[in-house]
């Protein structure tokens, strides 16, 4: 066989494949990419919905792993691949609402997705040590008061929710520079940002509930507030932020959602949302997301754009005040 | 108690569980055996199979692939010197040595009878003491892990071969390279260069196996390296009851040395093999054998593995904390069926627990009888011509890189580091300390950092424990020993006309 | 100074510029360093730096070393051990070399397959074997068995490249 017969072989290949693709989404397996690790949150509810949705959509959906940088470099894997359909990411709110707020140098704007669905959320809590002295959020703005600087808190990295939420926490007791009221520890996860605080080696960690709810459980960990608007199921004793005077807490809650590159067809959404609804609905599904920790929460894609658009601002609008931005 | 224990075995006796077992141990091998698929990918590929399995049966399974992967990953380091796993790349040093020798057989066997003893003696430390080690777990922080760390890294000292110093730049290369990615305390780039995948850092799966296995495989194109010695047919080889007589106290002090570093949250199986590996270098009177194919090397390295599988469990059911990506995945599992490990889970499901701890224990007899047909399956690898040997280990790197993070920057990372390391063979730079120091250096500057933001910045943190005062004895010793050893090494020497040797990997 | 030990005193040297390079030329625009820092060693360039000075220090002492040691005659009988760094004899490992590297430019337009199938028999052939229809075999053989693996057993999605929608 000559080159030139070779690659007219190759090209006609890809023609045919390529049609196919576009004609009857989907015809061939979708990659599913969770920007953490295995065993997160993003990766369970990946392989969670990775689980169910084949039932509704006849094709396989594979979770892949890609973790670094915080869900950077999964998310701008997404971001560069072919609209296709064929290549979606499990955002999620570190990655897509707090990374772009406090950085400007990611490699993406929170924006330049195609939004296809929020999936769940995840309710929030601040909570320290049982060995340490804090029995509320105002004995530990008294100490923090008493003794700049010497107050820790775990966080999962920068830009995690654990980051910010022990900055939001700071700005509410009303301390004007979060970064020298408390000296902020980030550790390489969230099981091992939960373990710090429960051993005592930080003072305090705002983390979602599911991540430390068996350190709560066990007497290790104290709870001070929950973020949800209304009480939580699981820790009925536990103050809410607006019970507590602190509404703008409210705005830190964890969510994940499913996400394309940019410029996906509206048939291909429209596919997505009809699955969805479906996956919705499946007991399977509710049931895994809420033995997570997690509350199930599909939203449209317009509705989601929305969620994520007004969690941005809120963040930005944060960092720009405090003058957290990372270059 | 009795009665918890009937209520146990009754949920344990189920032939859907011992299947779990088993079938996760054999799922697990295989899996660990392939350079570049984890332990910690196998667990994850498990983990939604899981969903609709009873949690005994569920957890089990898990359970069994991690055991069987941790093991799994010495298959290739011995014989391909292609570590399936970062924390097997301490058995390559004399392993593949040992499979050189052709005395594959006899390698893999102590591998596995060292992988077995130690995860026994993990599983009835986990059973029996996870009360009290959960208390020791309490009192490590940054400052306890960054001397904890620190002593490991002298092993650097015992993996260098004739030149210390060529050692240590080879580390120092490691140490540089790991600093590549975010920041993790200010979120600030360090070398990425713009670019999106350096973001996350170098991985070092791809990185394990440029380094070690396609330097080899180059050098078999090399006329030396094809007139060299090759590997004889290993199936005569067997490790004897007196090989195992001979390196048992190493695997003992392995086992005990993973159990402690198992324990603790974010230490994890490698750094327990390099200080298993280097304790038993420091102890043996065949002290200079060892990276050339010292079977007692083999066993400490695997013991120091493998004794991390059943204490690593112990802060996630006593604490709830999961220490590693593996228990992170098993937290996962208990999840999904609504249970949180913890001491909650002792109070209301404690037959749930004796059911799985029943499980535990055999699976290190279950270990055996896998890996030993394991063996038998994979021990036929070193008998295939060269020829055709290397290109398919080739490519089953390929795969193995891809499947990491399925992404090309790793299989680009990983001929890049092939090519480094071949040239690194080449002018006598050992390979193991840059590795070492590359799964070390970022514990150990994290853990440094941490210390300084926990104390603003005073470095008396550093020795705020007892703990902290044991790691600082030990690796003063060490190093004293070391120097001592150096100079009168240097003296032995000058006295007497060295022996040309025949030593390529250092 | 016939004998001084080459090797040694050439990697000392280059691992010392290469290190001095990094340290003035790359590291002060590569790792950038944010705006408040409490104290020198939490910044990121500490860590870094440190180890880059210690490079370059201990890479010029193995330089040195090597100068100062190969005059003294007793290395002249170690020479026996010693071995040139490279000759002829690796003239096939430069094309292994290549064969790699061409391998991870195909991987782009042609996905893992093709390109993998094409650089196992080169490797083969290359390595003596000159039995076209075995080599063959195993290389389709191999790639093909082992993409089954990862995409149906560890499902991981390998790129088929133009293959897709073959296979």
């Amino acid at each position: 066989m000559t080159k030139t017969k070779i690659l007219t072989g190759i090209a006609f290949a890809t023609m045919t494949a390529l049609p196919l693709a576009a004609q009857d989404y989907p015809s061939q397996p979708v990659q599913l990419t969770a920007p953490y690790g295995p065993g997160g949150a993003s990766d369970l509810a990946a392989r969670n919905l990775a689980n169910v949705a084949p039932d509704y959509m006849g094709q396989p959906v594979l979770v892949t792993n890609r973790a670094g940088a915080g869900g950077a470099t999964g998310s701008a894997y997404v971001k560069n691949s072919d609209p296709d359909g064929y290549n979606l990411l499990l955002a999620r709110i570190g990655s897509h609402s707090i990374s772009p707020a406090l950085k400007t140098s990611m490699p993406y704007k929170w924006d330049d997705f195609t939004y296809l669905s929020l999936l769940e959320i995840n309710p929030a809590a601040c909570a320290t040590a049982t060995s340490k002295p804090y029995e509320s959020l105002e004995e530990l703005r008294a100490a923090i008061e008493a003794a700049p600087g010497a107050v820790t808190y775990s966080s999962a990295g920068v830009g995690t929710l654990h980051h910010l939420g022990g900055i939001m926490l700071l700005d509410e007791l009303g301390f004007e520079d979060p970064a020298v009221a408390a000296t902020h520890i980030p550790f390489q996860s969230g099981g091992a940002a939960a373990a710090a605080a429960a051993t005592g080696q930080v003072d305090f960690v705002c983390s979602n509930i599911s991540a430390i709810i068996s350190q709560i459980e066990g007497g290790q960990l104290r709870p001070l507030v929950v973020t949800t608007p209304e009480r939580v199921e699981s820790l009925p004793d536990v103050q809410t932020a607006s019970e507590l005077g602190y509404p703008a807490l409210e705005a830190l809650v964890g969510w994940s959602g499913l996400v394309g590159p940019p410029g996906m067809s509206d048939e291909i959404v429209a596919t997505w949302t009809e699955v969805l609804q479906e996956v919705a609905s499946d007991e399977r599904w509710v049931n895994q997301t809420k033995s997570l920790g997690s509350v199930p929460m599909m939203l449209s894609p317009e509705e989601t754009v929305a969620f994520v658009e007004n969690q941005y601002t809120t963040f930005r609008s944060l960092v720009e005040e405090l003058g957290l931005q990372i270059d | 108690m009795i009665e918890n224990l009937s209520d146990a075995l009754v949920l344990f006796l189920n032939i859907y569980n011992i299947i779990a077992l088993a079938g996760g141990i054999g799922i697990g091998v295989i899996v660990g055996a392939i350079p570049g698929m984890t332990s910690t990918m196998a667990v994850a590929l498990t983990l939604p199979f899981t969903f609709t399995l009873p949690p005994v049966t569920g957890i089990l399974l898990l359970l069994g692939v991690y055991k069987g992967g941790v093991y799994g990953g010495s298959i290739p380091a011995i014989l391909v010197k292609a570590p399936g796993t970062p924390a097997a790349s301490c058995s390559v040093l004399d392993g593949y040595p040992l499979a050189q020798k052709g005395q594959a057989g006899r390698a893999l066997d102590i591998a596995l009878y060292a992988s077995c003893f130690a995860d026994l003696v993990s599983n009835l430390s986990l059973i029996l003491l996870v009360g009290y080690l959960a208390q020791l777990v309490t009192s490590f922080g940054p400052p306890e892990n960054f001397t904890l760390i620190f002593f490991s890294l002298t092993i650097i000292a015992s993996v260098s071969g004739d030149s210390l110093l060529r050692g240590f730049i080879s580390a120092g290369a490691g140490l540089l390279l790991a600093t590549v990615g975010l920041d993790l305390i200010y979120g600030t780039d360090r070398f990425t260069f713009g670019n999106s995948d350096l973001l996350g850092g170098l991985a070092f799966i791809p990185l394990l196996i440029g380094l070690f296995a396609i330097p080899e495989i180059l050098n078999g194109y090399a006329k030396r390296g094809a007139t060299g010695k090759v590997a004889a047919d290993p199936s005569g080889s067997r490790a004897t009851f007196a090989d195992f007589r001979y390196c048992f106290r190493s695997i003992l002090r392995g086992s005990l040395i993973g159990v402690v570093l198992g324990a603790i949250p974010g230490i994890g199986g490698a750094p327990s093999a390099f200080v298993s590996y280097s304790e038993a270098m420091r102890r043996s009177p065949n002290r200079k054998n060892f990276g050339k194919g010292e079977l007692e090397g083999v066993a400490a390295a695997e013991a120091g593995n493998n004794g991390v599988a059943g204490s690593t469990m112990i802060p996630l059911l006593a604490l709830g904390i999961p220490g590693d990506v593996i228990t992170a995945v098993i937290l996962g599992a208990f999840m999904v069926h609504g249970l949180r490990p913890g001491p909650m889970l002792f109070e209301q499901n404690i037959d749930l627990i004796y059911a799985l701890f029943i499980g535990i224990s055999i699976s290190s007899l279950f270990l055996l009888i896998i890996g030993k047909a394991a063996i038998h399956m994979f021990r036929h690898i070193a008998s295939i011509p060269r020829s055709y040997l290397y290109p398919v280990v080739m490519v089953l790197c390929v795969f193995g890189a891809y499947a990491v993070n399925n992404s090309f920057f790793d299989i680009y990372v990983m001929v890049a580091f092939g090519i480094l390391g071949f040239l690194m063979m080449r002018m006598h730079v050992p390979s193991a300390p840059f590795l070492i120091a590359f799964i070390l250096g970022p514990m150990l500057e994290d853990n440094f950092r941490q210390s300084l933001l926990m104390s603003q910045g005073s470095l008396t943190i550093f020795a705020r424990s007892w703990i902290t005062w044991i790691f600082w004895s030990l690796t003063i010793l060490s190093v004293v020993l070391m120097v001592r050893r150096h100079l009168a090494g240097k003296s032995i020497e000058k006295a007497l006309p060295v022996l040309p040797e025949e030593k390529r990997d250092g | 100074m016939k004998t001084v030990n080459k090797r040694d005193f050439v990697l000392g040297l280059v691992v010392c510029a290469l290190a001095l390079f990094v340290l003035f030329g790359i590291l002060p625009w590569a790792v950038k360093t944010p705006k408040v820092i409490p104290n020198l060693a939490l910044s990121p360039t500490f860590w870094p730096r440190i180890i880059l000075v210690s490079l370059v220090g201990l890479s010029a002492f193995l330089a040195i070393q090597a100068l100062y040691e190969g005059i003294k005659p007793r290395d002249a009988v170690q020479d026996e051990s010693y071995e040139e760094p490279f000759d002829l004899s690796d003239f096939r490992v430069i094309p292994t070399a290549l064969l790699m590297v061409l391998f991870c430019a195909a991987l782009k337009p042609f996905g893992v397959v093709l390109p993998a199938i094409a650089m196992l028999l080169g490797m083969i052939v290359m390595h003596g074997r000159k039995e076209w229809p075995k080599a063959i075999g195993v290389s389709i053989a191999t790639v093909l068995i082992l993409y089954m693996f990862f995409r149906y057993v560890a499902k991981v999605p390998v790129p088929l490249g133009p293959l897709n929608g073959l296979l």
